[in-house]
């Protein structure tokens, strides 16, 4: 697998203007994104995920390092920008021009023209699925709609890389599955797709990669498998009372959920299964069921986050 | 030649593009169609003057003096706002709204977008300009029966003053996040731009024998010669006066070219400043 | 640019702000000129018509320097007779506007660089009087004098708006009758729109002809003696001098525009100041500018009434040409020929009175009677009160040439009822005509002589102008009696 994008030491001081702290929003980042896969960006608000981006598009500035996109050092070359698809976070686009018509404008930047330029168009509404509404006003669209031409003007140039920027950030349940499936269909035709993203859950389903930062520094990197490890071991009981809860929360087993009426408890990772098989039969609890439980993403990515506080405080 | 208009393609449709958008921003159309009411308006003015002989209603030349006059001071007015307003915003607020982001994304250079919007920005200047003069020829033609001829050179000479200003704020909008202080920025432009002739004052008038007076004497003498004086394309109005008849005096014909030139160069100096400002810019 | 951009951009800023300051002051020398062409225009309009200022030293003695370095190159391009004596070809030249290119490139030369320069500095100084009109200097602080702003950069450039706001302010002042309010705010007018041609005219308008009517007349010993005008000033004449000055400083701001020529000569000068000789005067620089179709005929009536018939006669029958059996121009054409044939006959008589050889008076004699046959037949010819009246006055000269000065001046009795507009010439004859025939005069005959004798003289007046005056008065009425 080739890498389209990858960063050496990639650097971002904000120097202050007085004798206030500088401030580093990246600090020798070394990212690397594959080809064909969905590289999910995460990280707290001010980590640097959007700092990153806007470098890899020329918006703002390194203060050291380097980045190299399919190759190329010149990040604002033709042909690195040929093949780049940027959707940004909560875009504008004027209400009064259509949506083939915002279409039309940024093949046009790509150097589009004529018939190439109303076929792709075509091509691309089809793609996002907003075939329909070519023809109707952005100010009559929905939010959803929205996005999906804004993933449209991204893809108008069919580029190789697509930056996606919170992409299903305010969407209704059936427009984040819609886009999902979109996205995953790109990554299936062979696109690359970084996306930055909150939505943790919507991100764990379609990712291949993932990265976590926090305060400019990349705190784990890997795949999907490689991030979330099976760890804990989950013991569904009947029920129990507060004092035995306590007695099993002195032990390490704490009460993770309630579902119709009994009771999931989870058993840490360091924890034998069989002890702690044990000590549910001493406190007499009936039990209903025995599962692993592996971390979700978002579980991850606050531990990973919550363990980077602490080094940064200690 | 192909490159050229490669290079071109882009800002042109930015260009277009900013057009589009700018031509249905409503502080402009509110601008325009106040400045249009005081045209019309200026029809009645003359009511204001009761110009009696032998008992009846006489109109001497008077109104139609008063309508040109006030119609090239409005068109002065609003048109400086209307390019002071839309020089201010169009960067800001695509810094504002992302738009920014995705164009330059796409293959576009930073030169190429400054570019563009500016152009954009001159073809809304330029047919706020020609819509307002033609309303006022239509009404001096109405009036008076005669094509005011020397209007479209004062319209000429106009535009040139409003393109120096443009630049400028232009330049100043392409540092700010928000369209207000370029637009605080281009009044006071348009205000210094009118005062820079006082540089010359205080540089005839500073005693050569005291050290400081003559410093400051040679300061606002440099400064008088370095900045824009708008002052200078006053010949906009006087030239109205000329007879519509004859050619142009050869004063006036010699000065045209050369306040069209003056107007580029400081034109060309703000866009610079612009680039200069934006190339660099963390967006 | 992509190695070095920050050097680059220096680089191009500074050839663009390095242009627009060469073009900058490139328009400073431009607008130079110009204020320098505009300065000389109005000074030439001020030598053509001799107006002279004499508080206008500065400039005039400018002019000069400025007219004599053009002489040559002038003299020799006008047309023959086109220069006046005691004027120069540059204020010729300037009169229309087929030299104005050239005027324009010789201000601009190397050649007048030192006068310009010392223009320019007369200027910033504040000591130069024709600088009204210049949009240049109205951006110069030499206007007010040093240490002043000018009032024109308050408006950035909108001073015309303000001009007609404040002429509308003036014509609400006229029409609740506060006429000396208006007065300053007249003046505020063209300062700040000296092209502003109607509140010129409109002002003196109301200077000569609304304010002078609730003024009373005022008898020649309570006048003062002006030397600026060489006239005795009463209450009326102070304003119709106000008036006059106002229309020449409106001439000399906007020396191509008939209609301030016009108002001086005749609204000022025949009508109010009754003085046809500069009415004359006037109205023929008027006539040489683009003008309407009327204002010829009244340069042709002021040529009349100051005596100059022959060259009234040549502008009615030009007229005539022009527009086919105009009636007016037809019934003046008659007219002067007429007043021509009697004037003849009254120089055929004064020469036969002088001459001493017999048959020389036998020959200018003859001469009278043809020409006031002449005469008589061409009033004869036209039956209207005016040829009546001028017959009855041959008659009432034929009458007191014979010693019947009753009857002469019952006849001029008559016929200055008969023509109102001849009353005065008849009333003073029949007053010539009652002293040498010894009958007494009327009571409105003594005061008129007596306004005479006083007319001479007023307060202030210099010995030597009222001696002149007086020999003059005496001169006349002996040649009269």
């Amino acid at each position: 697998m080739s890498v389209v994008i990858e960063t050496k030491g990639l650097s971002k001081i904000y120097e202050s203007s007085f004798r206030g702290q500088d401030v580093y929003a990246l600090k020798e980042l070394d990212l690397t994104v594959n080809s064909g896969e969905i590289f999910a960006y995460l990280g707290p608000n001010g980590s640097g995920k959007t700092t990153t981006i806007k470098m890899l598009l020329g918006l703002i500035f390194p203060t050291a390092g380097s980045i190299e996109i399919l190759g190329l050092k010149d990040i604002a070359s033709a042909k690195v920008r040929q093949n780049i698809g940027y959707l940004p976070e909560g875009a504008y686009y004027p209400d009064f021009l259509r949506g083939e018509e915002i279409l039309r404008f940024y093949g046009q930047l790509y150097g589009l023209s004529g018939k190439k330029l109303e076929t792709r168009i075509s091509e691309v509404l089809e793609e996002v699925g907003m075939t329909h509404a070519r023809r109707r006003m952005l100010r009559g669209y929905s939010k959803g709609m929205r996005q999906r031409i804004g993933l449209a003007q991204a893809l108008i140039s069919d580029p190789q890389i697509l930056i996606l920027d919170e992409p299903t950030t305010g969407l209704d349940p059936i427009a984040r599955k819609e886009m999902r499936d979109i996205l995953a269909r790109l990554r299936d035709r062979g696109k690359t797709l970084m996306i930055s993203s909150h939505e943790l859950l919507e991100v764990e389903l379609i990712s291949d990669r993932a990265g976590i930062l926090y305060q400019g520094e990349v705190q784990k990197i890997g795949t999907i498998d490689e991030l979330l490890t099976d760890r804990d071991l989950t013991i569904e009981v009947e029920s129990a009372s507060e004092e035995v809860l306590g007695t099993l929360a002195e032990k390490g087993i704490t009460p993770e959920d309630k579902i119709e009426g009994k009771l999931i408890l989870r058993v840490p990772n360091d924890m034998n299964s069989y002890d702690a098989l044990n000590i549910c039969k001493e406190q007499q609890l009936n039990l209903v069921a025995v599962a692993p439980r592996r971390e979700t993403l978002e579980e991850l990515f606050v531990r990973t986050v919550g363990e980077a506080q602490n080094r940064s405080t200690t | 030649m192909s490159a050229a208009v490669d290079y071109f393609r882009g800002p042109w449709h930015i260009a277009v593009f900013t057009w589009r958008e700018g031509i249905r921003k409503k502080t402009l159309v509110g601008f325009l169609i106040l400045s249009l009411l005081v045209i019309f308006a200026s029809f009645f003015m003359s009511s204001f003057l009761n110009q009696t002989t032998g008992g009846g209603q006489v109109e001497t030349e008077i109104d139609g003096k008063l309508i040109k006059d006030i119609c090239v001071a409005t068109i002065s007015i609003f048109g400086m706002l209307i390019t002071i307003f839309i020089s201010a915003s169009v960067v800001p607020n695509e810094v504002e709204n992302k738009v920014v982001y995705t164009v330059l994304s796409k293959p576009v250079r930073r030169m190429q977008y400054l570019l563009g919007k500016f152009l954009g920005v001159q073809m809304i200047v330029l047919a706020n300009l020609a819509l307002m003069t033609a309303l006022f020829l239509i009404a001096i033609y109405m009036r008076q029966d005669e094509f005011p001829k020397l209007l479209l050179w004062s319209a000429l000479l106009t535009y040139f003053e409003f393109l120096v200003v443009s630049a400028f704020t232009f330049a100043i909008s392409c540092s700010a996040t928000s369209a207000v202080l370029p637009t605080i920025g281009g009044l006071f432009i348009y205000l210094i731009g009118n005062l820079t002739e006082y540089l010359k004052d205080v540089s005839l008038r500073s005693d050569e024998a005291d050290f400081v007076n003559a410093l400051i004497g040679n300061v606002a003498s440099a400064l008088h010669k370095t900045l824009p004086n708008l002052q200078k394309f006053s010949i906009k109005t006087e030239i109205l006066d000329l007879n519509p008849g004859a050619p142009l005096p050869a004063h006036v014909y010699e000065q045209i070219p050369n306040l069209i030139i003056y107007g580029l160069a400081y034109a060309v100096s703000g866009y610079v400043i612009a680039y200069w400002v934006f190339r660099r810019k963390e967006l | 640019m992509k190695k070095h951009p920050n050097l680059t951009l220096a680089a191009i800023l500074f050839v663009a702000v390095a242009i627009g300051s060469i073009q900058g002051q490139r328009l400073d020398r431009l607008f130079e000129a110009e204020a320098f062409l505009q300065w000389i225009a109005a000074a030439g309009a001020n030598e053509r018509l001799d107006m002279d200022e004499t508080e206008a030293t500065v400039d005039l003695e400018l002019y000069g320097q400025v007219a004599g370095a053009t002489e040559t190159s002038f003299a020799s391009k006008l047309p023959e007779g086109s220069i006046e004596e005691g004027h120069s070809a540059l204020s010729a030249a300037l009169e229309t506007g087929e030299y104005d290119d050239e005027i324009y490139r010789m201000v601009k030369s190397d050649e007048l660089a030192p006068l310009r320069e010392d223009f320019l500095s007369k200027l910033r100084e504040g000591e130069l009087r024709y600088t009204q009109n210049l949009s240049y200097a109205a951006v110069m602080s030499g206007l007010e004098g040093k240490g002043s702003v000018s009032v024109f950069n308050l408006f950035f450039g909108f001073r015309k708006v303000a001009a007609n706001f404040v002429w509308l302010q003036v014509d609400r002042y006229w029409h609740a009758g506060l006429l000396h309010r208006m007065i300053p705010l007249m003046k505020t007018c063209v300062l700040l729109d000296p092209n502003f041609v109607d509140a010129y005219l409109l002002g003196a308008w109301h200077l000569g002809y609304n304010v002078t009517a609730n003024l009373d007349y005022t008898p020649y010993p309570l006048r003062q003696w002006s030397e600026k005008h060489q006239a005795c000033l009463g209450d009326q004449e102070t304003y119709y001098y106000i008036a006059v000055d106002f229309l020449k400083d409106g001439i000399r701001n906007n020396p191509r525009n008939y209609k301030i020529y016009f108002d001086l000569g005749y609204s000022m000068y025949r009508e109010k100041l009754k003085d046809p000789e500069n009415a004359v005067k006037y109205l023929t620089y008027a006539v040489r500018l683009p003008h309407e179709r009327w204002v010829p005929r009244m340069l042709y009536i002021s040529l009349e009434e100051n005596g100059q018939y022959e060259k009234a006669l040549e502008g009615w029958q030009e007229n005539l040409k022009r527009f086919e059996n105009h009636e007016v121009s037809l019934r003046f054409v008659q007219r002067l020929n007429g007043l021509i044939a009697e004037r003849k006959s009254e120089e055929a008589k004064q020469a036969a009175r002088a001459a001493s050889d017999p048959s020389e008076k036998e020959a200018h004699m003859a001469d009278y009677r043809k020409y006031t046959a002449e005469a008589m037949d061409i009033w004869n010819g036209m039956s209207e009160p005016y040829s009546d009246a001028r017959k009855l006055r041959l008659e009432a000269i034929d009458r007191a040439d014979q010693g019947y000065y009753l009857e002469a001046v019952s006849l001029l009795d008559k016929a200055r009822f008969d023509a109102g507009s001849l009353f005065e010439e008849f009333s003073d004859l029949i007053i010539e005509f009652k002293l040498v025939g010894d009958l007494p005069l009327s009571v409105s005959e003594r005061k008129q002589m007596i306004r005479e004798e006083e007319s001479v003289m007023c307060q202030g007046m210099p010995e030597s102008v009222r001696d002149e005056r007086l020999a003059a008065l005496e001169a006349e009425r002996a040649v009269r009696h």
